[in-house]
């Protein structure tokens, strides 16, 4: 600890040594806050923009359904987002979608009651992080490899285990979080949603230990050490925690879709690393804010949706589809500041 | 460039030769004096889905029926959704002494030349659903085939597309919820509903998406798509319209859809919701099994070598649950099956003996009922080259005016 406290001193007493206000705004603009401020006013500004792509839009039903999909989108890369943050990269995350909204679909239909068919349902997410934390935890394995073969092995036993009755129904709680029956007080159930899920993660990411030690392990594992992050717990964690994020989006999606079949979860991979690395994370780990990861999740989301709107044909959609996440990566890093 | 092609060309004709003489010795094998059983594999492409699980639960249920199991040796394989992987996973099934592959095909061209192999092995060869062009297989599918009730009206698309157009009176804005794109499959679909929408200046297509015939990314494809045209007048949609229907509910919408065999959609059509559901039915799985048993059992010329499966249709008017796990008095959907399930795992004619529990379970059917004569179910020669890629000698490539609605379509006519 003394290591990295000695660094931050170093770090601050250089910034304010310079104290006329356009060095201000650039080290602003370089920290993280500032590049989570440029992605939000990206996602205000984009909007009205959407204009430029449907005269019917911006409208409430593209503001709620890009909430709706953005949930989602914000929900997987919470997981995907501490697994690169802490250096590596997590391609289970279709198994782990798959597995909860199997089991939570299938308990329910078995009469367990909703909030306990949902428990057991995020457990058994979460045994494939679990998995794949032991093994990179331990073993000094790429997880880009590690997680492939978990997350494939997962996929298959949940193939056989489901002995050709892929589909499942949802738990009526779960459908009504999305159907537009319900509201909080004129509040729909998926900005709120959204609102505790940017919350709560920012919170784990940035205002934990264990958020902190795993920009620690991201950043310099042998620098971990010697400021005794305990690196294996940590990185163990990760993958466990990921596992329960990609859990819950299973949930969220089996609700959505008021049930769902084995291949829920196989859209959701690349968007999710796409988001982490749009919202200004460092795909080699270590740096990264998880509300610049929402503001992605929701920029990508409208985007798409203005993509569709517009009508072009399904090879444009997917060029401009990609030539846009890379602007947007484009402008995240000169907004950071960063190379 | 010479020699290759005569290497071709004798290659060809030992090709020929081998299938003569193995057709010559199918006959006399299926007599039975080799102690150890003939080995029938079913190929199935990914899984995970209903409609797979399905399809493939229904075919193993024939397979597994006590009559064909003393028989035979069963062996189901899944070949994920690589042609490479398909094509060798086959490759495997010739040398292990395949005497019948049915297939789902992943690629109608990609897998030729080993089924031509097979062919020239001796082992026989039925795609279901998909159809494969080389000409020793036999395809069962639905993509070009007609209504029961109308043998004129045939093609999914343009039969739904036509619905469509009937239930919003000849105007309005529709969308439209493809497949997969680039699929042979989604393009038939497309073409010939695009040949029916023009028709009409009325109609106009505001959008079109791809759902990849999946409720989630249906769903969610559609939602994007309705945010941006609330005004639309109805959709027009592959599999997946299950999801479709979810979205227009959340967005508190109910206009006219048409789709394919979806419980979820089955269900909302016998509560009143406008549309028409038709498409691919599991069922042909089960078929392709019980046209291969009789090949094996009767011969070669026993089964005409182009076979459509009749279209289902249902409408709101004729949507009806099923009291139990049975088809009884026209039912057409389960009450207890989830929301994708495939409902179409039965065919009154061909297919009688399915069961719910079949085409959830695979579990073995009882007895299985021998198949009618399948004249009534041969692909006219002019909807050919959809499935073959090419005419038949003695027809060329045309716009078919005559015996098909809607007329114009592309095909093959008679020289």
């Amino acid at each position: 600890m003394t290591k990295t406290t000695t660094l931050n001193e170093i770090v601050e007493s250089g910034s304010t040594t310079h104290t006329n206000s356009l060095q201000r705004f650039r080290g602003f603009m370089a920290s993280s806050g500032g590049q989570v401020a440029i992605m939000w006013a990206l996602v205000v500004l984009l909007v009205p923009a959407s204009r430029l792509f449907s005269s019917n839009f911006p409208s409430a039903a593209m503001v709620n359904s890009t909430i709706m999909l953005g949930l989602f989108l914000a929900v997987v890369a919470f997981g995907q987002g501490i697994v690169i943050l802490s250096g590596g990269i997590d391609l289970s995350v279709p198994a782990a979608i798959a597995l909860s909204a199997f089991f939570t679909g299938y308990l329910g239909t078995l009469g367990f009651p909703t909030p306990l068919a949902v428990f057991f349902g995020l457990l058994i997410a979460s045994l494939v992080g679990l998995v794949n934390g032991l093994i990179v935890s331990l073993t000094n394995f790429p997880p880009f490899i590690v997680t492939l073969a978990v997350g494939t092995i997962a996929t298959a036993l949940l193939l056989g285990l489901s002995q050709g009755q892929p589909g499942q129904n949802s738990p009526p709680e779960l459908v009504l979080l999305f159907n537009g029956d319900l509201n909080f007080f004129g509040v729909a159930p998926s900005l709120l949603l959204l609102v505790i899920v940017l919350v709560v993660g920012y919170l784990v990411q940035s205002r934990t230990t264990f958020g902190r030690s795993v920009y620690g392990i991201g950043n310099s594992v042998k620098a971990a050490r010697i400021a005794r992050i305990p690196v294996r717990r940590t990185a163990f964690l990760v993958y466990w925690v990921a596992g329960i994020a990609y859990g819950l989006a299973g949930v969220l999606l089996l609700g959505y879709g008021s049930g769902s079949d084995l291949n829920i979860g196989n859209s959701w991979l690349l968007p999710s690393i796409a988001v982490v690395v749009v919202g200004g994370s460092s795909i080699s780990g270590g740096t990264g804010n998880y509300a610049g990861t929402v503001a992605a999740a929701l920029l990508i989301t409208l985007l798409s949706i203005d993509i569709s709107a517009a009508g072009f044909p399904e090879g444009v959609k997917q060029v401009l589809y990609g030539s846009i996440v890379l602007l947007a990566l484009l402008l995240s890093k000169i907004g950071g500041g960063r190379r | 460039m010479n020699i290759r092609k005569k290497i071709q060309l004798v290659g060809a004709m030992t090709a020929i030769a081998a299938l003569a003489l193995t057709g010559c010795s199918a006959g006399g094998a299926s007599t039975g004096t080799s102690t150890a059983k003939e080995k029938i594999f079913v190929n199935l492409s990914y899984s995970g889905n209903n409609w797979q699980d399905e399809g493939a639960n229904l075919a193993m249920a024939v397979a597994q029926s006590p009559e064909v199991a003393a028989k035979y040796d069963v062996t189901k394989i899944i070949s994920g959704s690589d042609p490479q992987k398909q094509i060798s996973d086959i490759q495997s099934m010739i040398a292990d002494g395949a005497k019948l592959i049915v297939l789902y095909p992943i690629s109608p061209t990609a897998l030729n030349p080993v089924i031509q192999q097979g062919c020239d092995a001796g082992v026989t060869f039925v795609a279901y659903d998909g159809t494969v062009e080389a000409p020793c297989a036999w395809n069962i599918s639905y993509i070009t085939g007609a209504r029961t009730e109308n043998p004129e009206a045939a093609f999914f698309g343009a039969q739904t597309a036509q619905a469509l157009v009937d239930l919003l009176g000849g105007e309005g804005d529709v969308m439209m919820n493809r497949g997969v794109a680039g699929t042979s499959t989604d393009t038939v679909h497309y073409d010939t509903a695009m040949s029916v929408f023009n028709q009409y200046p009325g109609i106009k297509v505001v959008n079109e998406f791809y759902g990849n015939w999946d409720s989630s990314v249906s769903q969610q494809e559609a939602t994007k798509a309705l945010a941006a045209h609330p005004g639309v007048d109805g959709i027009w949609s592959q599999a997946g319209e299950d999801g479709v229907i979810k979205a227009l509910e959340a967005a508190g919408m109910k206009i006219p859809v048409t789709g394919e065999n979806s419980n979820y959609f089955r269900l909302k059509l016998s509560e009143g919701w406008p549309g028409v559901s038709s498409g691919s039915p599991p069922a042909q799985g089960a078929v392709a099994v019980k046209l291969g048993l009789k090949i094996l059992a009767d011969g070669a010329d026993s089964v005409p070598k182009n076979i459509e499966m009749p279209l289902p249709w249902v409408t709101t008017d004729t949507a009806k649950v099923c009291p139990g796990t049975e088809f009884v008095d026209g039912c057409n959907f389960f009450a207890q099956a989830d929301d994708s399930f495939v409902t179409e795992i039965f065919e009154k004619t061909i297919f009688p003996e399915s069961s719910y529990t079949a085409a959830t379970t695979g579990a073995a059917v009882a007895a299985l009922q021998a198949l009618p004569s399948m004249d009534t179910l041969v692909q006219p020669e002019s909807r050919r080259i959809y499935t073959r890629g090419v005419c038949d000698t003695g027809w060329k490539a045309g716009n078919v005016d005559k015996g098909q609605v809607p007329a114009g379509l592309p095909g093959c006519v008679k020289n």
